[in-house]
């Protein structure tokens, strides 16, 4: 059904050559742009199950906003004894610097990307939430416009929702929570792995792309410096840079890629930084194993969308649990980010497992342990025959005035058979991802 | 009670005229139960507008930018401070309650202690011994200070030292001022071997330091031992440096030890702030473009200016 | 929006001289590759006297390859392109990404060309691909002063190779005129001696004769 795309699989990977859809990789050090192999087949999502994901999602994302809030200011939910304090302050990405700071609207996460894969069963599981700076959108955005513009006829007798609303979504995300002046994006320069994005994601929404050295702080306030001696104030910060680098002044006093002063600035009121800085505590494994708990603390509801089966060393219960069926369960560290500290206990030797069974006994707190998801496989193209391969779904949800899942997402797939590894610095690749209208 | 006379000066010398200079200083008095400041004159040379902001660990701080050409930048506080700590406050007013006496006899204060009269403290208190475990986390407001920080992240030695210390412990006094007695015989007051960024580890494996050391060792076994416990900065009573010593969170309370001396902080000390550890602390911290060295200064005096007896 | 940060006023102006020393150098290395088929094999040898590089290429056929292909050679037009692209890659949002892609094609174009035996056809199509980015930048980058900044670049670099090369004195006040016309236009600081020095020289029409007073104006002109 899908041949038309099939056929254009050429042209549209010289089309994405051609506006340099790129992303970095450093190898050895060396700083690399590579293409962002993509698969014409799209994932396409029924508008049906689009409405029960935006349900799912969105409820999910305003509990974590009210966590963050409840974590920097009155921790009700630690007093209510709902997460263990441990959960939340031994984590690297509890900031205390953010204490007291209430940021404009109260909006923590403004853009969130979140991890789902679809199960053989047809049910969603969340894998994992990005609350920090979740990069990808940029990708189905740009995807989509070149692919309708190689094959048109493969849109001609469906009704895909357009992707392509993305910038608008941001820049009314960015507006809402603006305290008064210019929109920008901050980016830590073009070696950042996700440059592209970077700066695609400026050009469409209309942000201006800049770097720490255009900013500077004046009377409490941010300013966009222009080279004649001017300055422009500064409203709301999507800033690319991670929080430790993000303001030499309040993190890492080392850090060259900050602008000194921003978070005083910020703190003031006088700018919204998105997102907000401090976010990592609640997208850290640990606390993933709660957010059914926040959901139904914070808003009296049941959970739309399911946790993967997660079970919590911490508790004697499930740590005896995890260690009777260590062999079948994946475990991960919670103190890693990204693909690092994952481990599939079928692929552990006896020493191995009894080695990592000792870790979970000393460190409990280290550790959180998952049932295995079959997930089910998409095609992809790969040369003149499709193959079908593990993919997953990131979908970004922005919180402005509304709470609101943008109708795409970015699939990514793994390129190797045996794979469940689906990043793209592990050689993935990605598909758009089409939200039907009816 | 004691009212201070507090003086803090601290000026930066660049060897060639730096602009765009942003700075950020936290050496104002904190404000809680313990400390009231009555008075307090900042000036800050070059002259330019500053905004003064609560930090995330509840610290008083100034900052401002100077982006013109300047060789140096002085920043001085002055301040008269009613000391109160002696009653053992709660920053957060919930109780309030006497569960310490201290009985010095001393005129000991902030400095090397070898050319200092030894401090006599006698503490005689029942302080339940805390754990976190027994009760609901929430509960604690200094639930930020249970955890390592950077700076004191225990390591294997320190551990199995603690545990020792944990054998001997005979319930006489507190378990947190038992550990600083015996901490105090471990280790030694030594200058110059280790530098602003060593580790409570470190130092630990070194068998002593500064007071910075003194204060991060500590502060790591406490907690270790379940004991929140959070980084004091701060002055004492005389003329020289600056100070560190560390606060414990017990029945409720902030109790303030001086590891460095093996004392109880009291009335004789001025927090200018507290945090994890000394980086949460520092009391300038800015950046600026030029080339060429720093130096930096600081001079420090307190004095007493009214004595009242000592409170029933 | 009107307020173009110093940082983002040096990309323009040096994609404005990257791109243009691309394409003038392309448009020139035709003549003197044309003099190097069966005329004056070491032709080359006062190309990089004129262009003040180092001759590391040691013959006319390395010649032909390096300054024009070699990514290692700091000189050759690749780099010079890859110059380009790099200052241009990081103000996408004010130059567009249809704007941008004119020199992500050229960069192809010129990688295709360093495998053909005769790259003359080849190398066409970059200088086509300049020519398509010059007239995005006319319509798709909106500022008028961002447009402006870029094309101080691109006609001082014209004007210092136009000089360097020997271009008739008519293509030189040409070259000059267009320069004068944008930087007023714009707000960046200069050294007014060398406008006055250049005014003078270009004006009475003795660049030959006083090459190196000419080129040295050029050179610390910002």
């Amino acid at each position: 059904m899908l041949l038309d795309l099939v056929d254009h699989k050429e042209s549209i990977n010289r089309l994405l050559a051609r506006y340099g859809v790129k992303f970095g990789i450093y190898k050895n050090n060396v700083f690399h742009e590579q293409l962002f192999p993509f698969d014409p087949i799209p994932r396409v999502i029924t508008r049906k199950e689009f409405d029960y994901l935006n349900r799912g999602l969105s409820q999910r994302v305003r509990a974590l906003n009210c966590f963050l809030a409840d974590v920097y200011s009155e921790r009700k939910i630690v007093k209510d004894g709902v997460i263990p304090a441990d959960f939340i302050y031994s984590s690297k990405g509890y900031l205390p610097q953010c204490e007291g700071i209430t940021p404009p609207k109260k909006i923590y996460s403004h853009i969130s990307g979140i991890d789902l894969v679809q199960g053989r069963d047809g049910d969603w599981y969340i894998l994992e939430d990005n609350l920090r700076i979740p990069s990808g959108a940029s990708y189905p955005m740009i995807a989509r416009d070149l692919t309708r513009q190689a094959a048109p006829e493969a849109f001609t007798r469906r009704h895909v929702l357009d992707n392509r609303n993305y910038a608008s979504m941001l820049r009314q995300t960015m507006d809402y929570v603006n305290t008064g002046g210019i929109n920008v994006v901050l980016t830590p320069g073009r070696y950042n792995a996700a440059f592209f994005e970077h700066s695609y994601l400026a050009e469409r929404s209309g942000a201006v792309l800049c770097m720490p050295q255009d900013l500077a702080v004046e009377d409490n306030k941010l300013y966009y410096r222009s080279y004649e001696g001017r300055k422009m104030q500064v409203g709301a910060v999507y800033r690319r840079i991670s929080d430790e680098y993000l303001d030499p002044l309040c993190f890492l006093p080392e850090s060259l890629i900050g602008v000194p002063g921003l978070m005083n600035v910020y703190a003031s009121g006088n700018v919204a930084v998105i997102n907000a800085p401090g976010n990592g505590v609640a997208d850290d494994k640990g606390i993933y194993y709660f957010v059914p708990h926040m959901i139904r603390y914070y808003l009296g509801e049941e959970a739309i969308l399911k946790n993967a089966p997660t079970y919590l060393a911490f508790y004697e219960k499930d740590r005896s649990f995890i260690l009777e069926h260590l062999n079948r369960l994946v475990v991960k560290d919670v103190s890693e980010a990204g693909g690092y500290g994952v481990v599939f206990g079928s692929n552990l030797s006896a020493g191995e497992l009894q080695k990592l069974a000792d870790a979970i006994r000393t460190e409990p707190r280290r550790f959180i342990a998952q049932e295995v998801i079959d997930f089910v496989d998409l095609m992809i193209v790969d040369g003149n025959e499709q193959v079908p391969r593990k993919a997953d779904l990131r979908a970004f949800v922005l919180a402005g005035e509304e709470t609101q899942v943008w109708p795409s997402g970015l699939t990514r797939f793994s390129r190797n058979p045996d794979s469940f590894v689906v990043n793209s610095s592990q050689g993935g690749g990605f598909k758009d991802t089409w939200v039907l209208s009816h | 009670m004691k009212v201070l006379q507090v003086q803090y000066e601290i000026r930066l010398t660049f060897d060639a005229p730096v602009t765009d200079h942003y700075f950020q200083f936290r050496c104002l008095p904190t404000e809680d139960d313990a400390q009231t400041v009555e008075t307090l004159k900042i000036t800050v040379e070059p002259a330019c507008a500053v905004h003064e902001r609560i930090d995330g660990f509840g610290n008083r701080m100034f900052y401002g930018e100077i982006p013109e050409p300047h060789d140096s930048l002085c920043v001085r506080m002055d301040a008269r401070v009613r000391v109160e700590r002696e009653l053992i406050s709660c920053s957060f007013g919930k109780r309030r309650m006497r569960s310490v006496r201290i009985e010095t006899s001393s005129t000991g204060i902030a400095g090397n202690p070898e050319t200092e009269p030894e401090p006599v403290c006698s503490v005689t208190a029942e302080i339940a011994q805390y754990s976190l475990l027994n009760s609901p986390a929430g509960e604690v407001p200094g639930i930020v200070y249970a955890y390592p920080s950077e700076l004191t992240r225990p390591d294997q030695v320190m551990r199995e030292w603690l545990d020792a210390v944990r054998g001997g412990y005979d319930s006489e006094c507190g378990f947190p001022e038992y550990l600083m007695h015996r901490l105090y015989q471990r280790l030694s007051y030594v200058q110059g071997q280790t530098h602003v960024g060593t580790t409570a580890a470190e130092a630990f494996a070194l068998l002593g330091g500064v007071c910075q050391d003194y204060a991060h060792i500590f502060t790591a076994l406490c907690r270790m031992a379940g004991f929140p416990a959070r980084y004091a900065a701060g002055m004492a009573v005389g003329e020289g440096a600056t100070h560190a010593w560390a606060e414990v969170w017990q029945d409720g309370v902030w109790v303030a030890y001086d590891p460095t001396h093996d004392c109880m902080a009291d009335d004789r000390y001025i927090k200018l702030s507290h945090g994890r550890d000394f980086i949460d602390c520092s009391v300038d911290r800015g950046c600026f473009r030029g080339a060429g060295g720093q130096q930096q200064t600081v001079y420090v005096k307190v004095a007493e200016t009214s004595t009242l007896p000592d409170m029933p | 929006m009107g307020i173009i940060s110093l940082e983002r006023a040096d990309h323009l102006y040096w994609i404005g001289r990257y791109t243009e020393r691309v394409f003038t150098t392309l448009v020139t290395f035709f003549d003197f590759y044309d003099q190097m088929i069966d005329m004056d094999l070491n032709a080359y040898q006062d190309y990089c006297k004129m262009v003040s590089i180092p001759d590391i290429y040691g013959d006319s056929g390395t010649f032909s390859k390096r300054y024009l292909f070699d990514k290692y050679d700091p000189n050759s037009v690749y780099s010079n392109l890859e110059r380009a692209y790099d200052n241009a890659i990081v103000i996408r949002d004010e130059i567009s990404s249809y704007t941008l892609a004119y020199i992500q094609l050229a960069l192809d174009h010129l990688q295709a060309a360093s495998g053909s035996a005769a790259p003359h056809y080849d190398l066409q199509q970059v200088i086509d691909d300049l020519h398509a980015f010059w007239g995005c930048v006319d319509d798709r980058v909106d500022d008028e002063e961002a447009r402006n900044i870029m094309k101080c670049g691109k006609y001082l670099e014209r004007l210092d190779l136009y000089i360097r090369l020997g271009y008739p004195d008519r293509d030189i006040e040409r070259g000059y005129s267009k320069f004068v016309n944008r930087l007023d236009k714009v707000h960046l600081k200069y050294h007014e001696n060398c406008r006055r020095k250049l005014d003078e020289i270009v004006g009475s029409g003795s660049v030959k004769e006083r090459k190196d007073e000419a080129v040295a104006a050029v050179w610390n002109f910002f």
